[in-house]
């Protein structure tokens, strides 16, 4: 049995636009779910924390 | 809408012991104590929902996509004592809930949405939110982290008396 499915990784640029034109806008920022610093172009995710006022 | 397209069949891989889900749920715990609500957008088979909904959140999973909603569904039924907590829907961003939550999330999902919909979904996750609540958003972004692997296996499982390898491969797809 063979599947496939795609997806798309977002570029560092195509991640903040996406959170920008949303209206979105991050008070914390992770590179995973350990906390770790995001590293533009190193790091796997981009993990946001935006607090709503 | 086109969230786990295709993947549904791959759900052995999401919760195995390389399942996100946990690991999501742990990242969470600050933000969403017990009793607090969570709505999760894209729940797929649910790992993130069922760690909360064990800690006692109250959780709505959104899950789009009828397969992955059955995979959810099917585990959650295994799971008597979370059905107080967790609360499947088979609906997508954008569904008219009426209530807001403590905390809006999407995880593993906005990589397999095209730019409108990803537009849509994180909207949305803002709407939903109430005020003094977080939106937690997990972006998979390239990186030199991601490089393309090759054909190798990622998974074995025991069947009676078969064993089971599950294998992957990776290529460039393109634009869209």
């Amino acid at each position: 049995m063979q599947r496939a499915f795609r997806w798309y990784p977002l570029t560092h640029a195509e991640a903040t636009d996406l959170l920008a034109e949303a209206g979105v806008v991050p008070n914390e920022e992770y590179g995973g779910y350990d906390r770790s610093a995001y590293v533009p172009d190193e790091s796997r995710v981009r993990l946001i924390v935006a607090h709503v006022p | 809408m086109s969230y786990s397209q295709g993947i549904a069949r791959f759900a052995d891989l999401f919760v195995s012991g390389a399942a996100q889900g946990p690991d999501a749920a742990t990242f969470l715990a600050p933000l969403c104590p017990p009793g607090s609500s969570v709505l999760d957008i894209g729940a797929g088979a649910g790992g993130t929902t069922f760690a909360l909904a064990s800690r006692g959140v109250h959780v709505v999973a959104l899950e789009p996509d009828p397969e992955m909603y059955t995979v959810l569904l099917s585990r959650l039924a295994l799971r008597p004592e979370l059905h107080e907590f967790a609360a499947p829907l088979p609906q997508p961003a954008g569904f008219a809930i009426p209530q807001t939550f403590d905390v809006v999330c999407s995880f593993a999902v906005i990589h397999l949405l095209q730019p409108a919909e990803r537009l849509r979904l994180v909207r949305y996750a803002l709407e939903r939110a109430r005020g003094g609540a977080k939106v937690v958003l997990e972006l998979p972004v390239a990186s030199r982290a991601r490089l393309i692997k090759p054909w190798q296996v990622v998974a074995t499982r025991r069947l009676g008396t078969a064993d089971i390898e599950f294998h992957s491969a990776m290529q460039p797809a393109g634009e869209g």
